[in-house]
């Protein structure tokens, strides 16, 4: 069930209905507990096992190791927990990844051996709610919050449908506390919502969608298009994964205001960025930020000296590019991504201050950041390794075999969508919209969501993100 | 009264929604240029390609994509004088709006020798809603062709006309919202497929051969003989005029005979002759139906008219071993059929044939 699909404006408006009627704080919880499983179901029932097994899982290991009566056991407790939840994603997500790879290192080594796979299913956002839960037990473990007595609340909110399959990754000392009292819908911000649910429709219907087939043209037969055009559909490319995730990030922050709750930040204008440091605290600040606090510290961070940081920080990059998926796309993606944050590192060490309140030179950086992500995403979306490194040679030399072009086109639309994001990113729509009576809100409201229907394509595409 | 501003924005937001999504709809339909939909107008582009001097084209559904053998018409009509290079329009499942469709895309072409069209009377409109989605339904749902598509679903029988009008009307309310419609136009243009070898060979016939591996309707009829060899003995004395046809509701066929009327009129205004070519089908009344269009139609200055659910093609139609399933003819009574029409068109009409051919 996706966000922009007539099924869960349904869903939607018989859960909201049915939560804000119920005057009893635990009943509306198990409303959005039952809605979340429903949610979850909608792609496959079976999957609903595996999340109240994690749920069931990770909460009867919150309370043993609260009630563990030695350090001792509850190391014993804590090393349960990560390996169980490893173990899942690792079965579903990488076991014929590295199955496969490790036959192909004995077959390089002269060694036959026939490969072992196993033929699963991907869970739809297994990801996202095995960090979820495993944080809760980490933080526990860290002493950092207290383990949950009520299964109920920690059920709903490990499962809770609007960011169960595809995050914000939430954490459970945020949300938690949510959880407790009863809300008021007076206190709903309604408007802001809207808003923030229109843009993100918009960004995933209106823009990601209707890109999507011009980029799967180029980069399924790169060999018909000219270097420019290669490159701008990499930029399309970048627009389309941009306007997809984080317009389904702005939908389910916008959904779970709606039903009275508050997610964290994902997205902060990433392209905007003038470095690659500040891209990743802009860019899935969810996962970063979880990657950072539960691998990059642990692992010892930059208190071992300068190079054992680089260290860590290329483990983490390289590890957060496998999270995406059971591909060397994706550990290339990663690399790319540490390899860029510790020359970045370097060269502030020697950088004048004074450069970066340089317009020029900030624009300068925003742009080379920007064209480094996407010689990056070109390994993220490529079919595989030889495609990608192909494309990559056409992205950086602008060089193509082809003369299919998409160039001509597509540069007034990537100029018009930075523009339009550049005015966003200022708030400036968002508040004129805010500014309005409210008739005159909700009028515009019911006619702009005609306009965006008609820029919606009758084939819905799942978010890209869903496969992670 | 009082409504409490939550109910009055909520009602507003809906209002307004309503209002743009429909007037963005419908109007946008009836401006913008209609997209190409390829599994209808495939054909259409393989006769630019191939077959650019025909001069008739039968169109119609599966029956008419299984039953007309374009060569071996030309053929027989040619033998009998009359020159004729035609083409198989068929495709499975074409209803009326989306016969008319495809007529005016093709006539949009301006195919320089086309001076005819052969017409089987259309099934209902009869949306699946597994399809509704489909560009095909899309076409069917065109604001302009709703009193024709009303018309021809009231037409069919009861009381399967009232679900295939609350069909419709779900698929109009889908179709005519703005959904999807500036998205259809970004979409990048997809090449029109080349049609296979033999379908290019064959002028857009296709054959159904007893022989190759069965479809799911040819298994179902298989599963179902015994129920199949008595409708088609039944249908036999029909039309060998050993009973009495099944009957027809009389308001019910006038409807039919206006919708016929009607498409014949619409051929005529694309520079057409109009040709009503009754297909056999195995339902109940269709007997009936072929003869009460034939009785309509078939006489001087109305519309040529060919029936194969008559007297002289009983036993070669209602041969049980005639048919490949419940709806379609095998391929050597589709050689009969075809051969038969164009002997039939031509002798009956021939000079009306031969000028036309010249024009």
């Amino acid at each position: 069930m996706l966000f922009v699909e007539p099924r869960f404006f349904v869903f939607f408006a018989i859960v909201f209905a049915l939560y804000w009627s119920l005057k009893r704080n635990d009943l509306r919880k198990l409303v959005l507990l039952v809605a979340s499983y429903i949610f979850y179901g909608a792609w496959d029932p079976r999957f609903t096992l595996l999340l109240a097994f994690s749920t069931l899982f990770d909460f009867g290991a919150g309370l043993m190791m609260e009630a563990a009566p030695t350090q001792r056991r509850r190391h014993l407790i804590i090393a349960v927990s990560v390996t169980v939840n490893l173990a899942l994603l690792f079965t579903f997500k990488y076991f014929n990844f590295f199955a496969d790879s490790f036959v192909g290192l004995l077959h390089a080594a002269g060694v036959q051996a026939n490969p072992v796979t196993v033929r699963l299913i991907l869970p739809v956002g297994i990801s996202f709610y095995t960090f979820q839960s495993l944080s809760y037990t980490l933080d526990i473990y860290r002493g950092h919050m207290r383990a949950r007595r009520s299964l109920l609340d920690y059920a709903t909110f490990v499962g809770f449908f609007p960011q169960l399959v595809a995050g914000p990754i939430v954490r459970a000392y945020d949300f938690l506390p949510q959880l407790d009292g009863l809300k008021r819908f007076a206190d709903v911000p309604v408007r802001r919502a809207l808003i923030l649910f229109f843009f993100g429709y918009v960004k995933k219907s209106c823009v990601s969608d209707n890109l999507a087939p011009y980029v799967d043209a180029v980069f399924s037969h790169p060999a018909d298009y000219t270097g420019a055009s290669i490159m701008a559909a990499t930029v399309l490319y970048a627009i389309q994964i941009y306007c997809d995730f984080s317009g389904y990030t702005d939908m389910a922050i916008a959904t779970a205001k709606l039903l009275g709750y508050d997610l964290t930040v994902n997205f902060r204008h990433p392209y905007f960025s003038t470095s690659i440091s500040t891209f990743w605290r802009r860019w899935h600040i969810s996962l970063s930020s979880w990657l950072r606090d539960y691998l990059y510290i642990p692992l010892g961070g930059n208190r071992g000296g300068r190079l054992a940081g680089y260290r860590n920080l290329l483990v983490t990059m390289v590890l957060g590019g496998l999270w995406h998926g059971a591909s060397w796309n994706f550990v290339i993606w990663g690399t790319l991504h540490g390899g860029a944050l510790i020359l970045h590192k370097e060269y502030a060490r020697w950088r004048p201050e004074a450069w970066g309140s340089h317009v020029a030179y900030r624009t300068g950086a925003m742009l080379l950041t920007f064209w480094w992500v996407c010689l990056a995403w070109i390994f993220f979306r490529a079919a595989n390794l030889p495609a990608a490194v192909e494309l990559a040679r056409s992205f950086v030399t602008i060089s193509g075999i082809g003369s299919g072009d998409i160039v001509t086109w597509a540069a007034p639309v990537i100029l018009g969508l930075g523009l339009l994001h550049a005015i966003e990113a200022r708030g400036l729509i968002s508040n004129a919209l805010m500014s309005l009576q409210r008739p005159s809100f909700y009028a515009l409201a019911g006619t702009a969501a005609g306009v965006a229907l008609a820029f919606t394509p009758i084939a819905y595409r799942p978010f890209i993100y869903f496969q992670f | 009264m009082q409504i409490r501003p939550s109910v009055s924005s909520a009602a507003l937001f809906a209002g307004c929604f309503l209002v743009s999504t429909y007037g963005i709809g419908i109007a946008g339909r009836l401006i913008l240029p209609p997209p190409d939909v390829g599994e209808l107008t495939d054909k259409i582009h393989a006769i630019e390609r191939n077959d650019a001097d025909i001069d008739t084209v039968a169109i119609g559904s599966s029956r008419m994509l299984h039953a007309f053998d374009p060569t071996l018409f030309d053929q027989a009509a040619g033998q009998l004088g009359c020159p004729i290079h035609s083409y198989n329009l068929g495709i499975g499942g074409m209803n009326l709006i989306e016969m008319r469709y495809v007529l005016r895309r093709l006539a949009a072409d301006h195919p320089p020798r086309l001076t005819r069209a052969l017409f089987d009377p259309p099934n209902d409109i009869h949306v699946e809603f597994k399809n509704l989605k489909s560009q095909r339904v899309w076409v069917t749902t065109d604001p302009r062709e709703a009193p024709l598509a009303i018309a021809d679903i009231l037409s069919h029988p009861d009381p399967r006309k009232y679900s295939s009008l609350a069909r419709y009307l779900v698929a109009f309310l889908y179709h005519n919202s703005a959904l999807g419609l500036a998205s259809r136009y970004l979409e990048p243009t997809v090449a029109p497929t080349a049609p296979r070898q033999q379908a290019a060979d064959m002028h857009g016939y296709e054959p159904l051969d007893p022989g190759a591996a069965p479809t799911v309707e040819r298994v179902g009829l298989l599963h179902d003989r015994d129920n199949f060899v008595r409708t088609t003995q039944t249908l036999h004395d029909q039309a060998a005029d050993r009973i009495g046809p099944a009957p027809i509701d009389a308001g019910q066929e006038n409807r039919r005979i206006a919708v016929i009327r009607r498409m014949a009129g619409f051929i005529r205004s694309l520079g057409y002759e109009p040709v009503l070519m009754s297909l056999p089908d195995t339902y109940g009344e269709s007997i009936t139906d072929a003869r009460d269009l034939q009785a309509a139609f078939d006489r001087p200055g109305s519309m040529i008219t060919v029936n194969f659910m008559d007297k002289a093609d009983a036993g070669i139609i209602y041969d049980t071993a005639s048919w490949y399933d419940w709806a379609h003819l095998t391929q050597s009574v589709a050689t009969y059929v075809s051969t038969t029409a164009g002997q039939r068109l031509c002798r009956k009409f021939g000079a009306d044939f031969s000028q036309a051919s010249e024009r």
